[in-house]
C-alpha cells in the first residue's frame, strides 16, 4: 500500500529573470513500511524536497498526498497538526533542548500532543529500550556522546508514532562507530515496528542500510536502486557505482 | 564608511536596541523633570516669601541627589552596552576576520553609541521639556499655588547638566567598549554563541534547609524592625544586612527548588510546554540569583519610598489643617515670674502680649482675639498633679504600650501645664468652638495625641478623681476634648488640664498665651499682614528694650508654620519621586534586558519547539509564563519586605502619633509601578516574542 505519493512536483526560486528550479518535475511513491533513502550533491535539490514533504517548504506546482491528504492544500493550524501527529523529525545536528534531559526531550513531544501524563512514562521507556537509551534518560544532552544524542533525537521522532519519519543527514555529526549504531536502529525500527523513514544523506554508506535509494541531479529523479534481496555489502557496491556515475562529488569515505 | 556601518547597524538591531534607548530616553528625562524644578513658576512663587529657605534646601537637595541618580543611570548605560556588545560578539568577528584593526571596530562602536547617545540624549530632553510642563500641574499643587496662567517652562541649566552628566556616562562605556574590543579574542568572539548550558544542579535538602533559615532570618529581620523603636542604630543594620542576605539566600533556593517542586506535580510537568517552560525558568533563575537579589532590594527602596513620601505630604497637611487653628499666637513668659536676676539684667518685657499689641498699633488688624494665662506647676509645691494621676488604674497599660513603641517618657514625673476654664472658652470661642461649662469641682484635660488620650479617656469614664491644691475633682466629661493650645505643625499636646477659675486662684501664671484671627482674608493679604505686624512688634520692642528681649517672645504665624508644612512636603514627595522612579526604571530595564538576552539565546530552542509541532500560541505562552516569573518574582518579594518597611518607617517619618492612613499613598505607588514596572514587562514580552519569531535560520 502506498503510504506517500509525490506527483510531478516542482519548486522554483528566484524572480523571472533569474529563475532557479531547485525542484524539477520529481514523482514517486513510498509504500508503507518502506527505508528510503534520498541521495545527491550538495545543491541537488535533496533538502528542498524533504522540505517540501516536510511542509515547512511549499511547492511551486504539484501534489504531495500522504496517506489520502494532499499537504500543499494544507494551511495553519491545520498543517501545524499535520506535522505533529503525522510525521517525525531527524535532524543532523541533533536539535535537542539542552535544558531538559533525554527523557523530558522525548516526551515533550508527547506532551506537546497532549498524550496524557500517565501514558507519556510507558511510551518513553519503551521507545528509549528500542534504542538502546533507557541508561542515559535521566542525562543532559551535553553529557551524552554525539550517537546517544542522535538516537534520543530519533527516539523524540518515533515516539509519537508518525506515519513517516523524516531525517535529514543523521549520520552528518557521528563517528562511523555512532553512525553504524543509529543505522542498524533504523533498520530495527523499520523491520520491526513497520515505521517507515524516508533518509537524506549524502554518504553512499548510509545510504546502504536503506531497501531503496533514490537519486537526484540538479532537481530531477537521475537514478532508483532497489536493494532486493543482495546483501548490504552488495548494496553499497551497486550505490557506489551510481555515485561515481553521478560525478563522483558525492563522499564515501566510510 | 564608519558612520555609514555604524548608522546601518543600529537600523539592523533596533529591537536590541530598544530597550537601551527607551531606559535612556526615560532617564534623560527624569534627570531633566527634577533638575528643573527650580524653573517652575510656582517654585519661584514659593521661595519669594521663604522665612525657613526650605526651597533652597529642596533646591540642594535635588541637585545632590541628581549625583547619585546619575552615577545609578550610567551604571546603567554601562551593563546595558555590554550586554548589547555582547549579543555581537560574531559581528565584531566578522570585521576582524575580514582584517579591520581593532582600532577601527572600536572607532564604529564609538559611532554607534555617539549615534544612539546623542539621539537618545535629545529625545529625552524633549521628553523631559514636555513632562516638566505636565509637572508644573504636580509642583502647584505642592506648594499650593494657584497658577495665573501658564507658562513654557525651559531650564537650561537643567538640560545642560543632563548634557554633561550622561556625556560622562557615554564616554566610560565608549572607553569600556574600546577596552573591551583590544582584549577580546577573534576565536572566543566566534564561538561565545555556542557554549552549551551546563546545568549545576543544587541539592534539594541543602536549598530547603537554607530557605527554612533564610525565611526564619527574614522573619526575625521583620520583627525586630516592627518591635519596637528603641532599637539601636546597631540593630537597625543588623536587620537591613540579614534582610539583604536572607534575600539572597531565598532567591538561591527558590532557584533549586522550583523545578524539583513542579516535577513532583508529573500532571502538571509533563504538559504542553510545561517542562521547557520550567526547565528554561530554573536554569536562568540560576544564573540570576545575584541580580535577582539586587533588583528586589531596589523594589524594596522604590516601593518604600514612594509610598513613605506621599504619606509624608498628606499627613503634614492633616496635622496643618488640625493644628493651626488661629492666625497667629505670641506666648511670652510672664516677667513676674521670672527670676530677679533675669529682671536686673534688663532682659524682660512689662508688657503682656496684648499690651505688646495695642502699644505696637496692631488692634485693628485683628477680628477677634484672647488672652490666656497658662500655669505651670512646680516641683517644690505641695499637692503636684502628674501624668500618672491623671491616668488612674491605666498607667500600666499606658507603660506597656510605651515600652512597645519607645520608651523616653517618664509619666510619674512630668506635670500637665493648666488653664482656667475661662480662658480656655475665650481662646475655643476664638477658635470658633462651642464654650464649655464645667463645675467648681471638675476638670477635663485637653489633648491631641491617641497615644496619651486613648487612656485619659478611660480615665475619665471611670470618674479618676485627683486633688489639686486641697481641692477634690471629678471629671467634667467622659472624654478627653481634642484640642491644644499652641499652633503648630504637628500634634504634640499630651494634656493640658482645665479647671475652674477658683481652684487657680491666687497663683502666678508663667505664660501667657495671645491668640489672634486676622481682619483680612486670603493668602497674599494675610501674608502682608503677618509681615506688617511683625516689623511692628519687634520694632516695639527693639526701641523700647534691647535687641536681647526679642528672645523672650515665641513668636508664630498660621502661614509661616503653613509654609514649611508645604515645602517639607514638597520636598518629601520630590525625593521619594526621583528616588523611587530611577530605581523602579533601573530594576525593570535589568530584567528586561536580561530577558531579552535570554531570548536571542533561546532563539534555537523554539525553533526547535516549532519543528516538533509545538503551536505558535503555545509558545507564545510559554515566553510569557517566563518573562512574568523574572518580572514577578523580585517584586513579590520586594513587595513583602515593603510591608515591614512601610510598618517601620511609618512612625518614624510621619511622625509617632498620627495614626495615618497609607492607603492612598499605597495606591499611588502601586499605580506607579504598575504603569512603569508593567510598561516594561510589555515591551520586554513582545520584543522577545518578535526576537524568537523572526530570527529563524
Amino acid at each position: 500500500m502506498e503510504l506517500l505519493k509525490i506527483k510531478n512536483i516542482e519548486k522554483y526560486y528566484g524572480s523571472r529573470s533569474n529563475l532557479t528550479k531547485a525542484i524539477d518535475d520529481i514523482s514517486f511513491t513510498v509504500a508503507n513500511g518502506e527505508f528510503i533513502g534520498i541521495m545527491g550533491a550538495s545543491g541537488s535539490g535533496k533538502t528542498t524536497l524533504l522540505n517540501c514533504i516536510s511542509t515547512i517548504d511549499r511547492v511551486t506546482a504539484g501534489n504531495i498526498f500522504l496517506e489520502d491528504t494532499d499537504v500543499t492544500h494544507l494551511k495553519g493550524s491545520k498543517l501545524n497538526q499535520f506535522r505533529r501527529e503525522k510525521l517525525g523529525f531527524i535532524f543532523q545536528d541533533f536539535n535537542l533542548l539542552d535544558t531538559l534531559t533525554a527523557y523530558e526531550n522525548i516526551s515533550l513531544a508527547l506532551s506537546i500532543q497532549k498524550y496524557p501524563a500517565k501514558e507519556i512514562d510507558a511510551a518513553v521507556r519503551d521507545v528509549a529500550e528500542k534504542l538502546g537509551i533507557s541508561d542515559v534518560l535521566n542525562k543532559y544532552p551535553y553529557q551524552m556522546s554525539g550517537g546517544q544524542k542522535q538516537r534520543v533525537a530519533s527516539a523524540r521522532a518515533i515516539v509519537t508514532k508518525p506515519k513517516l519519519v523524516l531525517a535529514d543527514e543523521p549520520t552528518g555529526a557521528l563517528d562511523s562507530k555512532s553512525a553504524r549504531m543509529l543505522l542498524e536502529r533504523f533498520e530495527y525500527l523499520n523491520k520491526n515496528n513497520g515505521t517507515t523513514i524516508m533518509m537524506v544523506t549524502h554518504d553512499s554508506f548510509t545510504a546502504s542500510y536503506t531497501s531503496r535509494v533514490i537519486f537526484i541531479k540538479d532537481g530531477r529523479i537521475f537514478n532508483e536502486l532497489s536493494r532486493g534481496d543482495d546483501s548490504r555489502k552488495q548494496f553499497f557496491n551497486r550505490i557506489i557505482d551510481v555515485v561515481t556515475l553521478l560525478g563522483g562529488d558525492i563522499s564515501n569515505d566510510i | 564608511m564608519i558612520f555609514k556601518l555604524a548608522f546601518s547597524n543600529i537600523r539592523k538591531s533596533i529591537k536590541d536596541y530598544a530597550v537601551y534607548f527607551f531606559t535612556i530616553v526615560i532617564g534623560v528625562a527624569i534627570f531633566y523633570l527634577f533638575n528643573s524644578i527650580d524653573e517652575q513658576q510656582a517654585y519661584k512663587k514659593f521661595i519669594a516669601h521663604d522665612p525657613n529657605h526650605i526651597g533652597a534646601i529642596i533646591r540642594t537637595t535635588m541637585r545632590s541627589l541628581s549625583v547619585f541618580v546619575s552615577v545609578v543611570l550610567g551604571l546603567l548605560i554601562v551593563y546595558a552596552s555590554r550586554f548589547l556588545m555582547h549579543r555581537r560578539n560574531r559581528e565584531f568577528a566578522i570585521y576582524l576576520m575580514l582584517g579591520m584593526g581593532k582600532r577601527k571596530v572600536s572607532a564604529i562602536l564609538f559611532m554607534e553609541t555617539l549615534l544612539i547617545g546623542v539621539f537618545s540624549l535629545i529625545v529625552g530632553l524633549l521628553l523631559g521639556i514636555g513632562l516638566s510642563q505636565l509637572m508644573s500641574a504636580l509642583v502647584a499643587n505642592l506648594f499650593e499655588a494657584d497658577l495665573d496662567s501658564y507658562k513654557f517652562v525651559l531650564s537650561a541649566r537643567a538640560a545642560k547638566s543632563a548634557l554633561i552628566y550622561f556625556g560622562i556616562a557615554y564616554l566610560v562605556v565608549i572607553l569600556f567598549n574600546s577596552f573591551m574590543i583590544s582584549k577580546c579574542r577573534i576565536l572566543d568572539l566566534i564561538n561565545s554563541g555556542k557554549k552549551e548550558e551546563k546545568l549545576k544542579l543544587k541539592n534539594p535538602w541543602a536549598c530547603v534547609i537554607i530557605f527554612l533559615i533564610s525565611s526564619a532570618a527574614l522573619g526575625y529581620a521583620y520583627h525586630t524592625v516592627t518591635r519596637s523603636l528603641t532599637m539601636s542604630s546597631k540593630e537597625l543594620l543588623l536587620c537591613i544586612v540579614l534582610g539583604a542576605i536572607s534575600t539572597f539566600f531565598i532567591f538561591w533556593s527558590i532557584s533549586g527548588l522550583v523545578l524539583k517542586i513542579i516535577m513532583s506535580f508529573k500532571g502538571g510537568y509533563y504538559k504542553g510546554l510545561n517542562c521547557f517552560t520550567v526547565r528554561q525558568i530554573s536554569s536562568k533563575l540560576n544564573t540570576m540569583v545575584f541580580s535577582m537579589t539586587l533588583i528586589c532590594l531596589f523594589l524594596f527602596i522604590t516601593i518604600c519610598s514612594l509610598s513613605v513620601s506621599f504619606a509624608l505630604r498628606d499627613a503634614l497637611n492633616k496635622e496643618l489643617r488640625d493644628c493651626c487653628q488661629a492666625d497667629m499666637e505670641i506666648v511670652m513668659l510672664n516677667k513676674n515670674k521670672l527670676s530677679e536676676k533675669a529682671r536686673n539684667r534688663d532682659k524682660y518685657i512689662n508688657e503682656s502680649p496684648d499690651e505688646l499689641i495695642e502699644k505696637a498699633g496692631l488692634n485693628d488688624i485683628f477680628s477677634g482675639t484672647s488672652m490666656i494665662n497658662i500655669y505651670m506647676q512646680k516641683n517644690e509645691e505641695e499637692d503636684v498633679i502628674y501624668y500618672s494621676e491623671l491616668l488612674g488604674a491605666y498607667v500600666d497599660d499606658y507603660y506597656k504600650q510605651s515600652e512597645f513603641l519607645f520608651k523616653i517618657d517618664n509619666i510619674d514625673k512630668s506635670k500637665p501645664q493648666i488653664i482656667s476654664i475661662n480662658d480656655f472658652n475665650k481662646m475655643w470661642t476664638l477658635f470658633g468652638r462651642e464654650p464649655l461649662t464645667i463645675n467648681k469641682n471638675e476638670y477635663f484635660i485637653l489633648s491631641d495625641l491617641e497615644y496619651y488620650y486613648q487612656f485619659f479617656d478611660k480615665a475619665a469614664e471611670d470618674g479618676q478623681e485627683i486633688s489639686f491644691d486641697g481641692h477634690k475633682l471629678t471629671p467634667a466629661f467622659d472624654k478627653t476634648v481634642y484640642g491644644a493650645i499652641d499652633i503648630i505643625s504637628i500634634h504634640e499636646n499630651a494634656a493640658i488640664l482645665v479647671v475652674d477659675d477658683s481652684v487657680l486662684e491666687g497663683r502666678e501664671p508663667a505664660l501667657k498665651a495671645f491668640h489672634g484671627n486676622y481682619k483680612a482674608t486670603g493668602k497674599e493679604e494675610k501674608r502682608a499682614v503677618d509681615n506688617e505686624m511683625q516689623d511692628k512688634v519687634k520694632q516695639y520692642i527693639r526701641d523700647n528694650y534691647s535687641e536681647d528681649a526679642l528672645g523672650l517672645s515665641y513668636f508664630t504665624t498660621k502661614l509661616a508654620i503653613s509654609d514649611m508644612t508645604i515645602g517639607i512636603g514638597a520636598m518629601a514627595t520630590f525625593i521619594g519621586l526621583y528616588l523611587g522612579l530611577t530605581f523602579l526604571i533601573t530594576c525593570a530595564a535589568i530584567i528586561a534586558l536580561k530577558q531579552l538576552s535570554e531570548c536571542a539565546d533561546s532563539v534555537e530552542r523554539y525553533e526547535m519547539l516549532r519543528k516538533i509541532g509545538a503551536e505558535e500560541n503555545s509558545i507564545s505562552r510559554s515566553l510569557l509564563i517566563q518573562t512574568g516569573t523574572f518580572f514577578l518574582l523580585p517584586l513579590i518579594l520586594a513587595i513583602i519586605h515593603s510591608i515591614y518597611g512601610i510598618k517601620f518607617a511609618k512612625p518614624m517619618m510621619i511622625g509617632m502619633f498620627v495614626s495615618q492612613n497609607m492607603i492612598p499613598s499605597i495606591i499611588a505607588t502601586a499605580a506607579l509601578i504598575v504603569a512603569i514596572y508593567g510598561g516594561y514587562f510589555v515591551i520586554t514580552y513582545f520584543c522577545g516574542r518578535s526576537v524568537i519569531r523572526n530570527r529563524r535560520k
